[in-house]
């Protein structure tokens, strides 16, 4: 499963600006918890649609300020006043750190709302890496899964939490790893073409039928 | 993007050689001959991987050889092959390079890119009534990277996973066996690898060049084990599948020659086994 906020909005990703929004309200429409009282999917359903919203709207790490943005957030105060209703199911409980916020949804398997606490984190100490790299493993983001975790290790290299994540997290690669013991490796190459690494296997690479370095 | 998939040499008997350029020079044959010479380039090795993987479990009955002495290797006659899955992958190698050389246009505004795929377009017209379902996901795919690329998306897993998606359907020459899926898997896990064994090895160069990459937020993504886990899902899903007759072939290239580029760029003697080699990326 790929969190893609696209996907989530069932949109496509050259979607312009009024197609977005009104994805997002007609979502809104149906999943409201005020529709659903006391249903914990549809409260999260809502969560994930909010974020994916934000996701969006924000144009995520590094993403331009456009005139979009001003227009949405105009759209928060509107007539129809969903605004971001936040599903917490810590409810009553006072401010805690997001971290531990994090871990809770953790546990509860809700990876989507862990991330989207994670990134409202002030500060990124290795547990922020460590759970990360689980949420992400857990929402099909396997290669930020794989970094996050290295990093944790090497912000707290004596910590076995955070080793067995490592661990976790490339056991994946490991079962390649394990099966391809024996087979003779690319060490024993030396080709002095690139063997299309650079053109493409373009058969037409002059410097393959010549067997001279690659000319690109 | 293509050229990685392919196979250790070194480590193939000479008849297992033959093997291996018969699918190749089969597919060089029928692009040229379905089609037209200016085709011929668009041969890679990644679907002469596809024709043999896709033949060896032997769904279409119709293969023959032919033999001949050709242009490119004018010494000898050398054995081609000829058949359905030829053809397929034949269609799907014009294909795959007619988008990437409009999307190239596109970014680049390099007209020759253009006028190359000008010079595809007939052929892709006609493979595109031929196979709808794949020409549509390679153009949907390639059009969603390519807005994740200029938005400079962070998560390397999103456009991976997208040209997983577009390898998947290309892989699902026929969705009617009960097997479909695990061929789409297959593909799907190839495509990841392909797209990030292209980043991990451009990334030197984007970063000098401040070119996009999806991996430039990855200070310390190390890069064999990732690979290693796309080409463990591949095998995963290979073993799903029935017994296949050029078995020796796929193994050599997915637990060998798929890391020839890699190790020939990083002077790693054994990069899947030696995982206390650390790189900077």
């Amino acid at each position: 499963m790929i969190y893609d906020p696209y996907q989530v909005l069932g949109i496509s990703h050259d979607a312009g600006e009024e197609e977005i929004t009104k994805a997002y309200r007609q979502l809104a429409k149906k999943y409201h918890p005020d529709l659903h009282p006391n249903d914990p999917e549809a409260a999260a359903k809502m969560a994930e649609i909010n974020e994916a919203f934000d996701m969006i709207k924000n144009g995520r790490a590094g993403g331009a300020q456009s005139s979009y943005q001003q227009q949405a957030g105009g759209y928060h105060s509107q007539s129809y006043g969903y605004g971001q209703y936040q599903y917490n199911p810590f409810g009553g409980a006072t401010q805690m750190d997001p971290l531990t916020t994090a871990a809770l949804y953790i546990n509860l398997r809700q990876y989507i709302s862990a991330l989207n606490v994670l990134n409202q984190s002030p500060t990124r100490p290795a547990k922020w890496y460590a759970l990360s790299a689980v949420a992400n493993y857990n929402t099909g983001n396997r290669i930020l899964a794989m970094e996050q975790a290295q990093t944790a290790v090497n912000m707290e290299p004596n910590n076995p939490e955070y080793q067995n994540i490592l661990e976790q997290v490339n056991s994946g690669s490991q079962f390649y790893q394990q099966k391809s013991v024996g087979f003779s490796r690319a060490g024993m190459i030396a080709p002095l073409c690139c063997m299309g690494a650079c053109c493409a296997g373009n058969f037409l690479c002059p410097g393959r039928l010549l067997f001279l370095p690659c000319l690109c | 993007m293509f050229g990685y998939v392919l196979p250790n040499e070194y480590a193939l008997s000479d008849l297992q050689k033959k093997r291996y350029h018969a699918y190749y020079c089969g597919i060089c044959h029928s692009l040229g001959k379905n089609h037209n010479t200016f085709c011929r380039s668009t041969l890679s090795y990644d679907m002469t991987f596809m024709a043999l993987f896709l033949d060896g479990f032997m769904m279409t009955d119709n293969m023959t050889a032919g033999f001949e002495r050709c242009v490119m290797k004018p010494k000898n006659k050398h054995e081609y092959y000829q058949g359905d899955v030829i053809d397929y992958a034949a269609d799907m190698n014009i294909a795959l390079t007619y988008h990437k050389l409009m999307d190239d246009w596109k970014d680049d505004r390099k007209l020759i890119r253009r006028g190359e795929a000008g010079l595809l377009k007939k052929s892709y017209m006609q493979i595109a009534e031929k196979y709808p379902r794949q020409c549509r996901a390679i153009e949907q795919g390639l059009k969603d990277i390519n807005l994740m690329e200029s938005r400079h998306e962070t998560n390397p897993d999103l456009p991976t996973a997208r040209f997983g998606q577009i390898l998947g359907e290309v892989f699902l020459r026929n969705p009617d066996f009960d097997t479909a899926e695990h061929f789409r898997s297959f593909g799907d896990a190839l495509g990841r690898f392909i797209y990030l064994m292209d980043a991990v090895m451009d990334l030197k160069d984007d970063l000098k060049k401040k070119r996009y990459n999806p991996l430039t937020a990855m200070r310390h993504l190390q890069p064999v084990p990732v690979l290693s886990l796309f080409l463990g899902d591949c095998i995963k899903s290979y073993e799903k599948l029935p017994k296949n007759l050029n078995h020796d072939l796929i193994e050599n290239i997915l637990y060998s020659g798929v890391w020839i580029a890699y190790a020939a760029e990083n002077g790693v003697k054994d990069p899947a086994v030696n995982e206390e080699q650390t790189h900077d990326l």
